[in-house]
């Protein structure tokens, strides 16, 4: 192995563990992660001195995935577990193994791609950043599919109710009444507004009549033509979050 | 000198050497086609999964086409043989393998659906936030005990800093990759023929659980390509040192074990046929006992360490399969097929594409066998264990005569059809050349026998594809269906999961629908009451979602020390679509004719002690504490 090939190889590991453990952004800390688990995979298959790249792919992909189950199972006993310091240190430490094992004895072997080969899998990548662009349109389009919730996060004490609205393209105007459980009488209410489009939530805190013990809270829409209605129903004193 | 040996010596950065410069020019043409139709077929599934949100209704013509013209276009160029080298083949197979698994993912860019994966989800992300193995999850006792899958998605993720979805997928296409060269090399190393090898690829992709089941974030899904790694590498290890040998051995089986219960069985069994046939061959590879021992060892000793929840579970699988085949024996079975229990049909055209793939498969096994009699003669022990295998194919229709044996008779296609593809393709290409000497003479007699082949394997592929996917609502996103795994997964369920996980303090005990349940556990981290789990009456705690109020509610939900009960009452608007809406042995279940009613789902509403505390208009939660 040459010295500029055991140099960049190093360095990918250390730019990996270095780039996690500073909790680098995504962009960074995934390409160099993605390029750590395939140095590490091609050195792999380069200890077994085959020059068939059939193999030598396989070789590399049984031999990381097994690696990191492996070394999972053993990291999970580390102190604190399975962090992502103790994940990386772990994965570094492999890599280097194995690198320093392929420095004194790995062969080159055929483990690349072909123009026609790498073209072929370079058009099915592109299509498959076009699928998922698509399909996350998709999945866009059904969760801006309105949604309104209405909960309770604690209730009674103090005889308040500390109440979540949470509205996904479902806001407007409405009606927050708290009644008692048998009848309208000490009814209270008030408004309260939501933007209509869009995620949002509120949170409100009402009074709950001191004279019962169990309460109904509707929320009702005020806007719009059609009529949302949500309801609670909260007995004693409960604090849930 | 081959060109490959010639680049060899000159030293390259990074190791890598252009190992397909021998594609052809025919060859490159060829790549370039099959890549296209991957890529036309991802694109088209991405459209039907799009098409299926906007609309509700995912258009099946487009889904199929999608699907058939990426199978159709490889199996036409692998069968013609033409321009392709043996690296032509395995990469024609590769993109072909891994089109297939994007085909899957593109329908769930965000989050795995599936009734399975949610469990797996939840494995994933307990290891990802509690950072260590064998939390407990009630939804499956046994996945915490089995977590080869998450611990490899958890490496990717803590690695690269991808999102756990992201890191399973990853996982899922690299375990398609193994899958595929793995059965490609252990075919070719048996055939001698890189050709037969693609078409038994191929044939492999047509059994009914590769493009549907086996292709979830699930333990199987990882596990099934390592075992035909394990077996491929028992023979390449041949030359090599037994202080090599056996740490590489070791390894392999101590991951396949650690990852799925079932498919290190079936390696095991797998070994020790080959093993026994050894006697007779009388040439056993080097390290084939080291592999037998090492898998056998490794198998029972996470056997025992998972022997509390996995016991439990394999004798309730084995019961459920008795008791379906004494109710078919007996004239009780109420198993229907085509049809779902909610009334939903396959259409006709795919009733038939599947009876013919089973026909076509029965027909000619009898005949591949009787060609198979050589390689008695010539005592070659794997393949002598891949025919026996194929032999067992008549058993995935048997098991299909009843519910629960059809779901094992299923889950076995994944071995199985690894001896029917490794059969067929060395029957027809490999030394018979039943194929070739079919095509031999004219022209007209050469396109024929291909086009015969490629529609014959397309209905294998089809057909196959139709009997693993249930039914059609089942394969790609749409409108909400009531207890129908992914259709029931929608925003709205969606919210009410997240709300728990946001809100709720971990692990409470508490009670749903099946899919709720599911989501409730993997994205709001409670703890679903499950006969598996918590020995509850399912009988009895699904009467709080399904039968109308009765004073023993209170009670049933008091002895089971119910915390919250989620209630989705569009479960009072259809029967369910897979026949439960909770859990085997559920109320009502045998002779159901109508939903349950709507005061049976809103009836905790005037139980004194019991808070409805989360409504987003279709899914409530209920407070349970204060029944105490």
């Amino acid at each position: 192995m040459s010295r500029a090939e055991l140099g960049i190889r190093w360095s990918v590991i250390v730019a990996a563990v270095a780039a996690a453990s500073v909790a680098a952004p995504t962009a960074v800390q995934a390409p160099l992660g993605i390029i750590s688990l395939i140095s590490t995979a091609q050195l792999l298959a380069r200890l077994t001195h085959r020059r068939d790249p059939v193999e030598c792919w396989l070789v590399g992909s049984v031999g990381t995935v097994v690696l990191l189950i492996l070394s999972g199972l053993l990291v999970n006993y580390a102190p604190h577990g399975l962090t992502t310091t103790n994940w990386n240190l772990a994965w570094a430490l492999i890599s280097g193994v194995v690198l320093i094992g392929v420095a004194h004895t790995g062969p080159q072997l055929a483990f690349g791609f072909s123009r026609a080969a790498a073209a072929a899998f370079a058009i099915l990548g592109a299509a498959t950043v076009g699928a998922y662009a698509l399909a996350d349109a998709g999945v866009s389009r059904q969760n801006a599919q309105p949604v309104l919730a209405f909960s309770a996060l604690s209730y009674g004490t103090n005889h308040e109710a500390t109440l979540l609205i949470q509205s996904t393209n479902a806001g407007g105007s409405f009606q927050l009444s708290v009644l008692p459980d048998d009848a309208n009488r000490g009814a209270t209410s008030e408004d309260v507004r939501l933007p209509t489009r869009g995620v949002s939530r509120a949170r409100v805190v009402v009074q709950l009549p001191r004279a019962r013990s169990r309460w109904v809270l509707v929320l009702r829409s005020t806007s719009g033509s059609r009529a949302t209605t949500r309801k609670l129903i909260l007995a004693k004193a409960t604090n849930i979050g | 000198m081959s060109a490959i040996e010639a680049s060899s010596r000159r030293p390259r950065l990074l190791g890598l050497t252009p190992p397909l410069r021998g594609v052809r020019s025919g060859g490159r043409g060829a790549l370039l086609v099959v890549s296209l139709s991957c890529a036309l077929g991802v694109l088209l599934q991405a459209y039907v999964g799009y098409e299926g949100r906007v609309t509700g209704n995912p258009p099946s013509v487009l889904f199929w086409a999608g699907l058939a013209v990426m199978y159709g276009t490889v199996a036409y160029i692998v069968v013609s043989g033409k321009g392709l080298d043996r690296s032509g083949y395995a990469a024609a197979i590769v993109l072909l393998s891994l089109g297939m698994q994007l085909t899957r993912l593109v329908l769930y860019p965000s989050l795995f659906a599936y009734h399975d994966e949610l469990i797996h989800v939840r494995v994933l992300s307990d290891i990802l936030s509690t950072k260590h193995l064998y939390t407990p999850n009630s939804a499956l006792p046994v996945t915490p005990r089995y977590p080869g899958l998450e611990i490899a998605s958890a490496g990717i993720a803590r690695i690269t800093g991808l999102s756990a979805h992201a890191s399973g997928s990853l996982l899922l296409l690299i375990a398609r990759l193994i899958l595929s060269l793995a059965l490609f090399l252990v075919v070719e190393r048996l055939t001698t023929s890189p050709r037969a090898a693609a078409i038994a690829s191929l044939l492999y992709i047509a059994n009914p659980q590769y493009l549907w089941f086996n292709s979830q974030f699930s333990y199987q899904s990882l596990a099934l390509p390592l075992c035909f790694a394990f077996v491929y590498l028992v023979r390449r290890l041949e030359g090599v040192r037994a202080a090599i040998a056996w740490p590489c051995l070791l390894g392999g089986a101590l991951a396949i074990s650690v990852t799925h219960h079932l498919t290190a069985l079936g390696l095991v069994a797998l070994l020790f046929l080959w093993w026994i046939l050894c006697f007779y061959t009388k040439g056993r590879p080097r390290h084939l006992t080291a592999a037998l021992v090492t898998t056998i060892a490794t198998t029972l000793l996470w056997g025992f360490f998972a022997r509390h929840t996995i016991v439990h579970y394999v004798v309730e699988i084995t019961q459920n399969n008795v008791k379906s085949v004494q109710q078919l024996v007996s004239g009780q079975s109420n198993h229907v097929f085509f049809k779902d229990t909610a009334g939903d049909q396959t259409p006709v055209w795919e009733r038939y594409a599947s009876l013919a793939s089973v026909i076509l498969i029965i027909v000619l096994l009898p005949l591949a066998l009787w060609a198979s009699r050589a390689w008695l003669r010539t005592k070659r022990a794997p393949a002598l264990v891949l025919c026996g295998v194929a032999a067992a194919y008549p058993l995935i229709p048997l098991g299909h005569l009843t519910d629960a044996t059809s779901e094992v008779a299923d889950r076995s296609s994944g071995f199985i059809f690894v001896g029917i593809a490794f059969l067929f393709a060395w029957w027809a290409f490999g030394a018979p050349r039943a194929f070739d000497r079919a095509a031999a003479g004219s022209a007209i007699r050469k396109v024929g026998a291909r086009a015969v082949a490629c529609a014959a394997m397309l209905v294998l592929f089809v057909g196959g594809t139709v009997v693993g996917s249930g039914p059609p609502w089942l394969r790609a996103p749409g409108k909400y269906l009531v207890s129908a795994d992914n259709r029931s997964v929608d925003p709205l369920s969606v919210a009410a999961a997240s709300w728990m996980g946001q809100h709720l303090p971990r692990d409470q005990r508490l009670y749903g629908d099946r899919t709720g349940e599911l989501l409730a556990s993997a994205l709001g981290k409670q703890h679903p009451l499950t006969n598996l789990a918590d020995k509850v009456d399912n009988g009895a705690l699904s009467r709080l979602l399904l039968a109308p109020p009765s004073p023993t509610d209170v009670t049933t939900a008091k002895q089971d020390r119910l915390q919250y009960l989620l209630v989705d009452r569009r479960i009072a608007t259809d029967l369910p679509h897979v026949a439960i809406y909770t859990d085997t042995g559920e109320y009502g279940s045998e002779h159901r004719t109508r939903p349950p009613t709507k005061a049976a789902v809103t009836k905790f509403d005037s139980v004194p002690g019991a808070d409805r505390i989360y409504d987003n208009g279709s899914l409530s939660i209920y407070n349970l504490v204060g029944l105490r």
